[in-house]
């Protein structure tokens, strides 16, 4: 907000709350992207996690994927379907090498808000939501997808991943980042977006549990975005703790109704001036 | 309603008001080569919605119904939120068309067309 990030636009909001007495927690979130890896390290230090980028659109994501953390093998759909023999016990996805080069490592596929619980195969899948594709197109593409995924689970010998390719295709967020979520779950990793992950990380719903009031912040809140996906996340996991939710933000363009129905108790936009003199006088309406 | 002892290959009851609505449209057109197709997208207000119209291609893993003078098909990507469904016809002042009625459905919205 205001071209600070997370962090930088929080400090400056909670300094308000502070100044009229209140204790203020932060917790930047971000969505996915150079603004979240800034975010994160905010909030820790080096860990051992490894978080993958699923930024990918299209359905040879999943096989770029696996080819870059195998260093090499077959980066396309078409090509990792024809060429993959589960059936004859040759396995040329290797997910146990992959696996065994991440020493371990938590894995966690970071994906754009919206695309954690879409799916692989099916109607609602990767092919599925291709209805610009005839329908015969979209079955062959289904067929495939559902090939590759039979490929994936056969190949882990990991009792922690896939039962079989039908349940992994049918999982929330294999169908992430064009399928690379997918590979990521294969590998005995989540799907997180940017949020969730910090979230996470800062143990969110702790803090939001200890809170009186949730302040969150945004560059715009009209009735496209509703405030974005940073937002979204903070008004539900608000909602789930049973706390107030207050937006700031430069402009608005909700009413209070509006607001309300969409989980949020009050918006304040501070157009762009300074933050925090900007908050002063809506913390002290706030605190008591 | 009849038809209701068969067990429907497609999981998809159309009933002889449909049945012969369907039919007879396809008397009108001449055509003997067409199917009536029921598909599940997603899309329209409520996360999926359907789409029904003849169809003369046979796609890999359909699944067919045969009623009397028209086949009723399903794809094998639909073919899981459509178990139970039945497709009626009416023509009255209250309601026109063909209609779907769909025990997988949690929520319609109110347009008809599109469900969850």
């Amino acid at each position: 907000m205001a071209g600070f990030d997370a962090w930088r636009a929080g400090a400056r909001v909670g300094r308000a709350w502070r100044t009229v007495g209140a204790d203020v927690a932060l917790v930047p979130l971000a969505e996915m992207g150079p603004g979240w890896q800034q975010a994160k390290e905010n909030l820790a230090g080096p860990d051992n996690t490894l978080f993958i980028p699923l930024d990918g659109r299209d359905h040879d994501s999943g096989p770029m994927l696996l080819s870059f953390l195998s260093g090499g093998g077959p980066s396309t759909l078409v090509d990792a379907v024809g060429t993959g023999r589960a059936a004859s016990g040759v396995d040329l996805l290797d997910i146990d090498r992959v696996r065994d080069h991440l020493a371990e490592r938590p894995l966690i596929g970071l994906c754009r808000s919206g695309e954690q619980d879409t799916v692989l195969a099916g109607a609602q899948g990767l092919a599925g939501r291709r209805v610009d594709l005839p329908l015969r197109e979209r079955l062959a593409l289904d067929r495939m997808l559902r090939a590759w995924a039979d490929l994936l689970a056969a190949s882990s010998s990991d009792p922690s991943g896939p039962a079989d390719g039908a349940t992994l295709a049918a999982t929330p967020g294999s169908g992430a980042g064009g399928g690379a979520g997918a590979v990521v779950q294969a590998l005995g990793g989540r799907v997180l977006t940017g949020p969730q992950a910090l979230g996470e990380i800062a143990d969110l719903d702790r803090t939001i549990a200890a809170a009186d009031l949730v302040v969150t912040c945004c560059e715009d809140f009209d009735v496209d975005a509703w405030g974005g996906p940073v937002v979204e996340y903070v008004v539900q996991r608000a909602a789930a703790a049973g706390r107030p939710v207050v937006v700031i933000t430069a402009t608005n363009h909700v009413n209070l109704t509006g607001q309300r129905r969409n989980g949020v108790e009050a918006v304040h936009a501070i157009g762009t001036g300074d933050i925090t003199d900007a908050c002063l006088t809506f913390a002290q309406s706030w605190f008591w | 309603m009849t038809d209701t002892v068969t067990e429907k290959i497609t999981g998809v009851t159309l009933t002889d008001a449909a049945a012969e609505k369907a039919a007879g449209l396809l008397r009108a057109e001449g055509r003997d080569d067409l199917a009536l197709r029921i598909e599940v997208q997603p899309g329209g207000c409520a996360g999926l919605r359907y789409r029904l119209a003849f169809d003369d291609e046979q796609l890999e893993g359909d699944l067919v119904d045969h009623y009397d003078g028209v086949d009723l098909v399903v794809d094998r990507m639909s073919a899981p939120y459509l178990g139970g469904a039945v497709i009626d016809y009416a023509d009255t002042i209250e309601r026109q068309g063909f209609t779907i009625d769909n025990p997988n459905a949690v929520s319609t919205c109110a347009c008809g067309d599109s469900f969850h």
